[in-house]
């Protein structure tokens, strides 16, 4: 259940290709190969491999179908790897009216449908196609345990209550290339009070149990994998907090799409910094560094820079021939470690800088006490202390309030009073004053109704017992700005323990096959799947879990999206009001 | 059955070891202890029938329980002390109680590493259907069929292949009847040309016939009623006449820009299809001159897919010539290495052992050492080659610099490391000693007489920017005195020195190679 291994073999089987039946002295012939990628599988490929990689398998052209200005080469091979969607087949379809090059291996990273290879095939005059694959990989590989299919919420719902009718083909075409992926044919449960879940979860064992029925031909497991369909409305409050760890941080406060950083905004930045690539496969300082909150990452960037200077050192210290020799031998590697230490460096001085000019420290620090505490007086002391700063961002102190609402809901006199001291701070627009009307109306009634049963049985009792026996290694415990666990915490220690209730989340099949028996150990494979985008934050909890598992639960967690703050607090603000 | 007995029946009896609160690894329920998790899986999970039986409602025979119990025979038993091993950390105790065999391969674990559990059947085998819940150990667990699989496939080539050739059949039998109505056109042509020779109104007369000739072949289409081309679908007009296809009779614009039509002479249309048989010569037919129009449809169906076997047949631009050759000396070169690698252990074995090495194992060594350096050479020069070559279009100019990428980094990563392989192949005949300290410095010496290309390249480098440094270091010293600064002279002067006495080393090192 690595996602990496996965795409590494997906990968392999692509730049490996072989026609079948040819004879090999023709393979011989042409061995350079052209890549031909659309605009999704740039990203899957970019997410997964690396140039040399691909140079190492005598890829020396990359280009996009799209690109029409392509010369024509007809002695090299060519490697089509594109999303099966009609821009994509038209363009083949083009493509293959007049070849450009000699040989054409195509691979979807999805079904193809039979009237799309009807028309390719009605295309091929000239029989330049020697090989058609379907292989799953329509997803993007954000983390080993970790996916996100990059579907932006305002395309994918109306008003976040129903599906667009192409956002939800779109969703249930990739979690199924997601799922035969990694071969399983899991369980469906889904959270019941989300009708968007309610309704992937059909199409989706619709898919699964009968146009797909034969791909999803797995021999049986003793412990079937399970599917955990959740809605970001459930839990409201993650992706509204301030997040502090490294990968999450980079996502808050500079941007990353696809495992690109893009820094071109940071003041005197170094041109060749300007869009930088973070992956956690290829660069290990992040891979170590990707789930510490920025205290850590600071002891580790430390460390990082005096390795970095130590070693500038020796190098510099050329006296002999000798040495030149050294330092020449050593000279990729040092160049190497040079780039990486610069890339780190900028990003982690633009952190700093965006969370003093913020003042994030005092913001994170009320969010986090007003969303573990309940109605203390002191947090809202502190809560009306920050509205009244001018100093801080308008846009923290919506998002203050909004946690304040959905926290201690129940009090009237002190939210009309947090609207009061909203409406009279001048750098607060209008807009943001009816948001946080429509935040609570979304989430009030949500909140009351379904807290308690499930989520929220919080009394001083549970609390304790939630402390100790979450499976969670909580080293964080004692850091004021990491109080905050996500809710998925609780889910994934609650499926470790086999005590998920049905009535809350529920499965579609009504009998229980072999599973009815009362001792039925808890599930070993689990792909938690977050409607409505999905958070580092959370990405790292299900990281903790798998470690802590040690192999005995392996979790995958995706979304339709990874939110930062902002992009959540816009989601929200696209609902319309009247249909609330 | 030692191990197993205390597990089950006599755990009861024996001293509980100080684990208080243990959860089952099969329901995550807690239970007080080992004993007591033994009697939970025991009952609650049928890991003892017998037990569990008993427990339920005894009353059934021994001989009717013992068919009914998992298959134990296999089980891996302590050794005559009652010491047992864990099979995956190695810890050894001989406390029963710490001990559980996996139910599936029957090996002795520790209770830390027999957590995972697995359905099986009476038999001790994997039945993820009908089986019951057992303990098992880590391997077990991972090695169920499917639980680590991944990467499904569909391979849809021959559904593909079937559908195309349906699509094509059709396409086949148009383009085969496009084919003979050709034939008919030149062989007509070439009758009424070769007839026409002796004529003395020979052009006059040739037309007129050729004309008629050309109506025979395929009925052309009546021209009322047309109204729009049929490649382009442009109205026609005034300015946009209508043109019959001599091929397929359709009626076309002749536009440029479009190309729906073109006059073809014979000769083009002969030499694209040398392999129609006419009945004439082709180098009679060539002579002919006389053009025929054609749409750009028959165009594309007669001549396209031959254009396109053509172009495959052609031979390859030198850019992709000089890939595939780098390609496959850095084959060469990654093999040899690999095939010096194996040589210097096996060396190296002989070395420990105080024996002197063999004559054919240093004959041998030193061939491939030559091997390897002619073939760094070789890649040498042809990355310098490729590096040379002028892009035809900017696909070959991508190309290009993804060559350039490639061999410079294969360069850095296997060609750079090589320096220390001469010396220890090298060595040996001469001085029989076990010792192999002066390696390092041996390898230098050699190198520096035997300089690979690429590592003459290195050093060249290297000079240029020694040089580079001295140059400026030398303008600072004039800025500084100008600016009577003269403290600054003297270390600048102190610089310069060193870097002269580095930039004589280093041409020394080069010797011959150096820039001339």
């Amino acid at each position: 259940m690595n996602l990496f291994t996965v795409a590494d073999f997906y990968i392999n089987r692509l730049v490996n290709s072989q026609a079948r039946s040819s004879n090999p002295s023709l393979i011989e012939q042409n061995r350079i190969k052209a890549l031909i990628l659309d605009k999704d599988t740039t990203s899957t490929i970019s997410m997964c491999a690396t140039q040399s990689e691909l140079l190492n398998h005598e890829i020396y052209l990359v280009d996009t179908i799209e690109n029409n200005n392509r010369n024509v080469m007809r002695h090299l091979k060519c490697l089509v790897y594109v999303k099966p969607t009609e821009e994509t087949i038209q363009a083949l379809i083009r493509e293959l009216d007049n070849p450009r090059y000699g040989d054409y291996h195509i691979f979807f990273n999805n079904t193809v449908t039979k009237s799309q290879l009807e028309r390719l095939a009605e295309a091929d005059s000239m029989e330049c196609v020697s090989k058609v694959e379907e292989i799953f990989q329509d997803y993007f590989i954000l983390n080993e345990d970790l996916f996100s299919f990059d579907l932006p919420s305002e395309n994918l719902f109306y008003n976040s209550l129903m599906w667009d009718e192409v956002g939800l083909t779109d969703c249930t075409k990739s979690l199924t290339s997601l799922l035969l992926s990694l071969k399983l044919r899991p369980e469906i449960r889904f959270d019941a009070t989300s009708r968007l879940c309610g309704k992937l979860a059909k199409e989706l064992s619709y898919e699964i149990n009968h146009n797909e029925s034969s791909l999803f031909d797995f021999p049986p497991m003793d412990s079937p994998p399970v599917l955990v369909l959740l809605d970001r409305k459930t839990d409201p409050l993650t992706p509204l907090l301030q997040p502090w760890t490294y990968q999450s941080m980079i996502s808050e406060y500079i941007g990353v799409k696809r495992n690109m950083v893009d820094l071109s905004n940071v003041p005197d930045i170094d041109k060749d910094l300007q869009k930088v690539t973070l992956s956690s496969r290829q660069d290990s300082f992040f891979k170590d560094t990707m789930y510490l909150n920025f205290g850590e990452l600071g002891d580790k960037i430390k460390k990082y820079v005096d390795n970095y200077k130590e070693k500038t050192n020796t190098n510099s210290r050329i006296n002999s021939i000798e040495d030149i020799k050294n330092f020449i031998e050593k000279y990729p590697e040092f160049r190497k470690l040079s780039g990486s230490v610069a890339k780190h460096m900028a990003i982690i001085g633009e952190l700093d800088r965006q969370l003093q000019m913020r003042d994030v420290w005092e913001v994170s620090e009320v969010e986090q006490n007003l969303s573990v505490h309940k109605d203390d007086p002191e947090d809202f002391q502190d809560l009306v202390k920050i509205l009244e700063n001018s100093k801080i961002d308008a846009y923290y102190k919506l998002k203050l309030a909004c946690i304040y609402a959905l926290r201690q809901g129940n009090d009237n006199s002190q939210l009309n009073e947090i609207v009061q001291i909203l409406q009279n701070q001048p750098l607060v627009p209008v807009d943001d004053v009816n948001l946080f009307h429509k935040f609570r109306r979304i989430f009030g009634q949500n909140q009351a109704a379904d807290e308690s049963r499930y989520w929220e049985r919080d009394d001083l009792l549970t609390e304790l017992t939630k402390r100790f026996n979450s499976r969670m290694r909580n080293a964080d415990s004692g850091n004021v700005f990491m109080q905050h666990i996500p809710k998925i915490s609780k889910l994934l220690t609650d499926f470790s323990k086999n005590k998920v209730p049905k009535e809350q989340f529920k499965t579609l099949e009504e009998t229980e096959t072999f599973r009815g028996a009362s001792a039925s150990p808890p599930s070993q494979d689990l792909v938690v799947f977050v409607v409505g985008g999905v958070t580092f934050e959370e990405a790292r909890f299900v990281h903790e879990f798998n470690q802590t598992m040690e192999g005995k639960m392996r979790v995958i967690l995706g979304g339709t999206s990874v939110v930062s703050t902002h992009e959540y607090m816009e989601s929200i603000r696209q609902i319309s009001g009247s249909d609330i | 059955m030692a191990g197993e007995r205390s597990f089950n029946s006599d755990g009861g009896r024996q001293k509980v070891v100080q684990i208080s609160n243990i959860n089952c690894p099969v329901c995550g329920k807690s239970v007080g202890g080992l004993t007591k998790l033994n009697d939970h899986l025991d009952v609650d999970h049928e890991f003892d029938k017998e037990r569990s039986e008993f427990y339920k409602g005894n009353g059934k025979s021994t001989k009717d329980l013992r068919t009914r119990q998992i298959f134990k025979k296999h089980w891996q038993k302590p050794d005559s002390y009652g010491r047992a091993l864990c099979q995956e950390c190695g810890v050894s105790s001989s406390k029963p109680n710490t001990f559980i065999n996996c139910r599936k391969c029957g090996l002795l674990y520790c209770n830390l590493h027999c957590k995972k559990v697995i359905k099986l059947n009476l038999d001790a085998r994997y039945d993820p259907l009908h089986g019951k819940w057992y303990a098992c150990c880590n391997r077990c667990f991972n090695e169920r069929p499917g639980y680590n699989d991944y990467g499904s496939l569909v391979d849809k080539t021959s559904h593909f292949i079937k559908l195309r050739e349906i699509k094509n059949e059709d396409k086949r039998l148009r383009s085969l009847q496009l084919e003979n109505r050709l034939i008919r056109l030149v062989n007509g042509i070439a009758t009424i040309y070769a007839k026409g020779k002796s004529s003395i109104l020979m052009n006059f007369t040739i037309r007129n016939e050729a004309s008629e000739l050309e109506r025979t072949v395929t009925p052309w289409k009546n021209d009322r009623g047309v109204l729009d081309c049929s490649v382009c679908f442009q109205p026609f007009g005034l300015t946009l006449w209508k043109h019959h296809c001599r091929l397929c009779g359709n009626i076309v614009c002749n536009r440029d820009e479009t190309s729906c039509s073109n006059e073809i002479s014979l000769q083009h249309l002969v030499n694209a299809a040398k392999d129609l048989p006419y009945q004439q010569n082709i180098s009679d037919l060539i002579e002919i001159n006389y053009s025929i129009r054609l749409c750009y449809k028959c165009i594309k169906n007669l001549y396209g897919e031959r254009k396109f076997r053509k172009d495959t047949q052609k031979t390859k631009p030198q850019l992709l010539l000089l890939c595939e050759s780098l390609g496959s000396t850095s084959k060469v070169i990654t093999d040899t290495i690999f095939q010096m690698e194996k040589f210097m252990v096996r060396m190296d074995d002989s070395r420990i052992t105080d024996q002197i090495p063999k004559e054919e194992d240093m004959t041998e060594s030193k061939k491939l050492r030559t091997k390897l350096l002619r073939s760094v050479a070789m890649y040498n020069s042809l990355a310098r080659q490729a590096s040379k070559i002028t892009p035809a279009n900017n696909t070959e100019a991508k190309i290009k610099i993804s060559v350039q990428v490639a061999s410079s980094t294969f360069i850095n990563e296997k060609i750079l490391s090589l320096k220390k392989v001469p010396g220890m192949m090298d060595e040996s005949p001469r001085t029989n000693s076990p010792i192999r300290e002066p390696d390092k410095i041996q390898s230098t010496d050699l190198l520096f007489n035997n300089l690979t290309i690429s590592e003459v390249k290195k050093y060249r480098n290297e000079l240029m920017v020694l040089k580079e440094q001295k140059f400026l270091v030398e303008s600072m010293i004039e800025e500084a005195k100008k600016l009577r600064k003269f403290d600054e002279v003297v270390t600048l002067s102190a610089n310069l020195s060193e870097l002269s006495t580095q930039i004589t080393k280093t041409q020394d090192s080069l010797g011959d190679e150096g820039f001339t």
